[in-house]
């Protein structure tokens, strides 16, 4: 890659980050990776500009929240158009954790959104704050809403388990 | 109620942890590509009103990777106008005896209601580095992923293979190989079976080792048990050896130190602790050390990067790991005055260092000095890998190890370093 350097850089260290940030917004692992793939195209595109950025990996995490919530408005259109209801998106990847997974899939937009955010993509609370658009009080009420919510979907399958 | 919030955040760590080792790094030259497609496009829709709408049409078209080609065919390289922007060189290997190759693509502009063109590749040679010359195509096997990346492994002076893998994986085995044992001037299609039969007692001259896996299509990432193959030259087929590191999921240096030791990384069977192993023998015996890395167990090969080079008498490694905020970042430098038998740590990043994402191999100098270059973080520990010294240095590309020397850049230039110090630019034909 030719910028090389502090675009390579930038790429190796915060493109899983970015992925799971898209994902908070998507729901889809999947699409999480295409929109980064193309923020990444995009800041190669004006590598000039966001070299000069305070924070180059601020600049393209703004774009991967830009296109993901672009992406999540354009889904969520077409599917009142086909009057499919909600999106039902890929399968969650296997793993040893399917039952917090679905859980959190099973969250409403907004919570699932500040817990993937903060716990999964692990921004601190101002930043989740301004991706999802609102204060950091109400960050942190939705963050423990939805603890509280995962614990309660948790506790049945840890007692099954007992 | 505590009991269960601290349950709940090692099973939120332990989810972070499985998401990000599900998330594999494409290579970057699929961002390459992709922003190729992106100035096509902005370029098509900045044609006419009614070129706009026809591209937005078919935009899906455009985005999709199984999507058939339009009548007429994709653009060819031969009618398709070409720019220098449209090509880089993404390899660079050398022979033993100093001779260059280098794989010079061609992404050429795709047009509306065409699918991903293919792309073409041009092999280059050199004979003394500086002067390269152009020896013809490389055949491109039929596409059937969005992109395909070829990984260039030379194996004599006239002796190299081609490896097309899925940049969705490109850990994983090729999924075609080519062989050439004429520099590069007539192919054969080298026979890829799922499950490599041949056994080697030792890595062969002028082989070298590339990554292999079992491909599970039905998990993520389907390369399951991550490993590595031998090239053997004469033939360009791939063997394991009949002694391999003992390790899962062992991660080899490609090629050896300048000391002729070959070594790979991987985690204990037992624990899954993290260890280094050294092979004095061209892998016929191995000696395995376990390493205090302040990883995460569960972290995976495809998420730890390591480089070993011999500098003196002894052997230094570098180990750039996931920390728990989730970057990569270097984790430590160690030194093996006993052909890996024992290492010890000789420098740890300290609680408040920032992080160091370098990912390219450690560079031992000819005075004494050990450096990581990567833009725009330079690195250099004296003192035995002892001290470090951290500036900031724009402009440096990641720094690969060839059996000429160290190399950095690629695209349309390379630097090369045979003292591990200074470094020599060298231009490679673009037209």
């Amino acid at each position: 890659m030719t910028t090389g350097d502090w675009f390579e850089a930038l790429y190796q260290g915060s493109y899983r980050s970015f992925v799971l940030t898209a994902y908070a917004l998507l729901g889809d692992l999947g699409e999480a990776e295409e929109v980064t793939q193309e923020a990444f195209a995009v800041a190669y595109g004006r590598h000039g500009r966001v070299a000069r950025a305070d924070s180059p990996e601020a600049w393209v995490r703004t774009v991967v929240v830009n296109l993901a919530k672009r992406r999540g408005r354009r889904r969520a259109m077409l599917d009142r158009l086909l009057r499919r209801g909600a999106t039902d998106p890929d399968p969650p990847p296997p793993g040893e954790h399917l039952d917090l997974h679905a859980a959190i899939r099973a969250l409403d937009h907004d919570h699932r959104a500040a817990i993937v955010l903060h716990y999964l993509a692990d921004l601190p609370l101002d930043t989740v704050a301004s991706i999802v658009g609102v204060p950091v009080g109400t960050v942190k009420s939705r963050l423990s809403r939805a603890r509280a919510a995962l614990a309660r979907q948790l506790s049945p399958q840890e007692a099954d388990h007992a | 109620m505590p009991d269960h919030d601290t349950h709940l955040d090692e099973q939120l760590t332990d989810l972070r942890t499985d998401l990000r080792n599900d998330v594999s790094l494409p290579h970057p030259a699929a961002i390459l590509e992709r922003h190729r497609q992106r100035r096509s496009r902005r370029r098509l829709q900045a044609g006419a009103v009614a070129a706009v709408l026809v591209v937005g049409a078919l935009m899906p078209t455009l985005r999709s990777t199984n999507a058939a080609p339009a009548t007429g065919g994709p653009p060819t390289a031969d009618t398709t106008p070409t720019s220098t922007d449209d090509r880089l060189v993404t390899n660079l290997q050398f022979a033993a005896d100093g001779t260059g190759y280098a794989t010079r693509f061609h992404l050429p502009d795709d047009g509306p209601g065409e699918p991903i063109p293919p792309f073409d590749a041009t092999l280059l040679t050199s004979s003394d580095g500086e002067n390269w010359d152009e020896v013809g195509t490389i055949p491109i096997p039929e596409r059937t992923d969005l992109y395909l990346i070829g990984d260039l492994t030379v194996l004599g002076p006239e002796e190299l293979v081609v490896d097309w893998r899925s940049e969705k994986n490109p850990t994983s085995s090729a999924s075609a190989r080519i062989h050439s044992t004429d520099g590069g001037r007539t192919w054969q299609d080298v026979p890829m079976p799922d499950v490599v039969t041949e056994v080697v007692p030792a890595i062969p001259d002028h082989a070298e080792l590339v990554p292999a896996c079992s491909v599970d299509p039905t998990k993520r990432p389907p390369c399951t048990t991550p490993s590595f193959t031998v090239v053997l030259p004469g033939t360009g087929t791939s063997a394991v050896l009949a002694n391999p590191p003992p390790l899962l999921t062992p991660v080899p240096g490609s090629l050896p130190t300048a000391n002729g030791r070959w070594w790979a990384v991987g985690q204990q069977p037992d624990t899954k602790d993290w260890a280094i192993t050294v092979s004095a023998d061209d892998g016929r015996t191995w000696n395995t050390v376990t390493l205090d890395l302040d990883l995460a167990n569960d972290s995976r090969s495809n998420n730890i990067r390591a480089s070993v080079v011999s500098m003196d008498d002894s052997l230094y490694a570098s180990f750039v790991g996931p920390v728990p905020n989730n970057r990569e970042t270097l984790r430590g430098i160690f030194r093996s005055d006993d052909d890996g038998r024992t290492w010890r740590q000789t420098w740890t990043p300290a609680p408040d260092q920032d992080d160091l994402p370098v990912t390219g191999t450690l560079v031992a100098g000819d005075d004494g000095a050990l450096r990581l270059r990567e833009s725009p973080n330079l690195l250099t520990f004296t003192d035995g890998g002892t001290t470090l010294t951290h500036t900031v240095h724009l402009g440096l590309g990641m720094v690969g190890w060839t059996r000429k020397g160290y190399v950095s850049g690629w695209r349309s230039y390379y630097e090369l370093s045979t003292d591990g110090i200074n470094w020599t630019k060298y231009d490679l034909p673009m037209e």
